[in-house]
């Protein structure tokens, strides 16, 4: 069992800095821990490695907690940590064979929008994801699924904000018409 | 900037929910996260290091130093996991150690390959009629030739159905309707002065070593007296834990602390292992 990491020897109670230092962790990671988690699965980290890839996320903010200086917020900064993170898992996962590259995987029979249930749009949503260039995905991740606002993209991103509404433009053309392709309206 | 048509914009509403975590998810994460901080201590800041904008360095307002201490106990338990382990096959709680003791040992106890206390001490007829609700003392269940603990004279009270309604505080902790739940960051978790932690560090650490024992009762009594003294609420969620613990052990088929503990701290790494070694525990008594 390894040792407490927040108590010094000879001491009784948890060091208070130490502590305070567990109790930010912890607000952070209750905070945030759904944001990474499906941060990460929309940047294509698969189920067995999910778990390991959002510990990944924050030991990272452990360690470099310093170098946060308040320019974004927390999330954006911890958008960055997974997507470095989600590129060396997915490059991992590739090279294992873990899993088929997303846009390989057989595409979904047409059918009408409303009957697609919602884990076959989760699916095709992956898909779309993965097909999208690093960049755009980012900011339709940031601005479609988790509604920040294009300014503060822009500056967690270190971009122009005219960068973030090309992308953004872009990638909503391309989603369309996927959506067009695979589920044709109703005459 | 063109717009999201309705049908691609309702598309995205129905798959925006599909990758959230489950409960489950959650809690398996932040056990294996906490035994990754664990096995590195180096991780977290040393005493004085000036933190960065994440606040390190400051007192939190939200977080009191109970919160700090239970996550700080927390990965202390999750110590005991490695991140490849099944999250739910050992018992653990946390122990708060005395570094004036020996080694810190966290209080283990396997809910499958050992009992929970020794079967020749607790007769199944004894933990049965625990459940009953009839008034049974640790001597009661140990057998009258049983050495008596020491306990600063504290009698351990009866162990029946009103044993899990223990008044932590004061309060009842029966589970409580969903407006006074709060989680182990909320605001309502006391913060201790540097005596009242130590004296709920001390008492919680010998309470799991009764437990660890095979004395649940006077485990139960010893997190009684912690209760009437008013110590300390840093260490609620491990309290109500071990709690929990020692009602499975006496056969306490109500499990109040079980309970309470599922109530207040609903994420807590806890919950999942004392599920399993009650259900343990169950398997054990019905063959």
């Amino acid at each position: 069992v390894p040792a407490l990491p927040f108590r010094d020897a000879g001491t009784q109670t948890a060091e208070p800095a130490t502590a305070r230092a567990g109790a930010d962790f912890e607000r952070l990671y209750t905070e945030h821990f759904e944001f990474v988690w499906r941060t990460l699965r929309r940047l294509g980290v698969q189920p067995p490695g999910l778990d390991d890839a959002v510990q990944d996320v924050f030991i990272v903010l452990l360690k470099r907690e310093a170098e946060f200086h308040g320019r974004s917020s927390h999330r954006t900064w911890l958008y960055g940590i997974a997507s470095n993170v989600a590129h060396a898992y997915r490059r991992k996962q590739k090279r294992a064979g873990e899993t088929a590259p997303l846009d390989d995987e057989p595409a979904l029979s047409p059918s009408p929008l409303e009957r697609a249930s919602d884990a076959q749009a989760a699916r095709v949503l992956e898909r779309f994801l993965a097909s999208l260039d690093d960049a755009k995905r980012d900011v339709f991740i940031l601005v479609e699924l988790e509604q920040l606002s294009a300014p503060e993209i822009a500056e967690a991103l270190g971009v122009k904000l005219n960068t973030v509404y090309s992308r953004l433009r872009a990638a909503r053309q391309a989603f369309t018409a996927m959506i067009q392709k695979n589920y044709p309206e109703q005459p | 900037m063109s717009e999201l048509d309705d049908q691609a914009r309702g598309f995205l509403e129905r798959a925006r929910g599909v990758h959230a975590p489950s409960t489950d998810d959650a809690a398996r994460v932040r056990g294996a996260l906490m035994a990754r901080v664990a096995a590195d201590p180096g991780l977290l800041p040393a005493s004085g290091r000036s933190g960065g904008r994440l606040g390190w360095g400051k007192p939190l307002v939200m977080f009191g130093a109970g919160t700090s201490l239970g996550f700080a106990l927390g990965l202390y338990v999750a110590g005991a996991f490695t991140r490849d382990a099944p999250p739910v096959d050992v018992a653990v709680i946390s122990a708060p150690t005395n570094t004036a003791v020996s080694a810190p040992a966290p209080v283990i106890v396997e809910p499958s390959s050992a009992p929970l206390v020794d079967d020749a001490v607790v007769e199944p007829s004894a933990a049965g009629s625990a459940g009953s609700g009839s008034a049974t003392t640790p001597s009661d269940l140990r057998g009258s030739t049983q050495p008596q603990r020491k306990s600063n004279g504290v009698t351990p009270r009866a162990t029946g159905v009103n044993r899990g309604r223990a008044a932590l505080n004061g309060r009842d902790v029966q589970a409580p309707n969903g407006s006074d739940l709060k989680t182990r960051s909320g605001s309502d978790l006391k913060a201790p002065s540097g005596s009242d932690l130590k004296t709920e560090l001390d008492g919680l650490r010998r309470a799991q070593e009764l437990l660890h024992e095979g004395d649940a009762a006077w485990a139960i009594a010893r997190l009684d007296e912690l209760d009437h003294q008013g110590a300390s609420s840093a260490l609620l969620e491990e309290r109500l834990a071990t709690r929990a613990m020692a009602e499975c052990v006496l056969g306490d088929t109500q499990r109040a602390a079980l309970a309470a503990l599922a109530a207040r701290f609903p994420k807590s790494p806890h919950l999942a292992r004392v599920h399993a070694t009650c259900a343990a525990r169950e398997h054990g008594t019905a063959q």
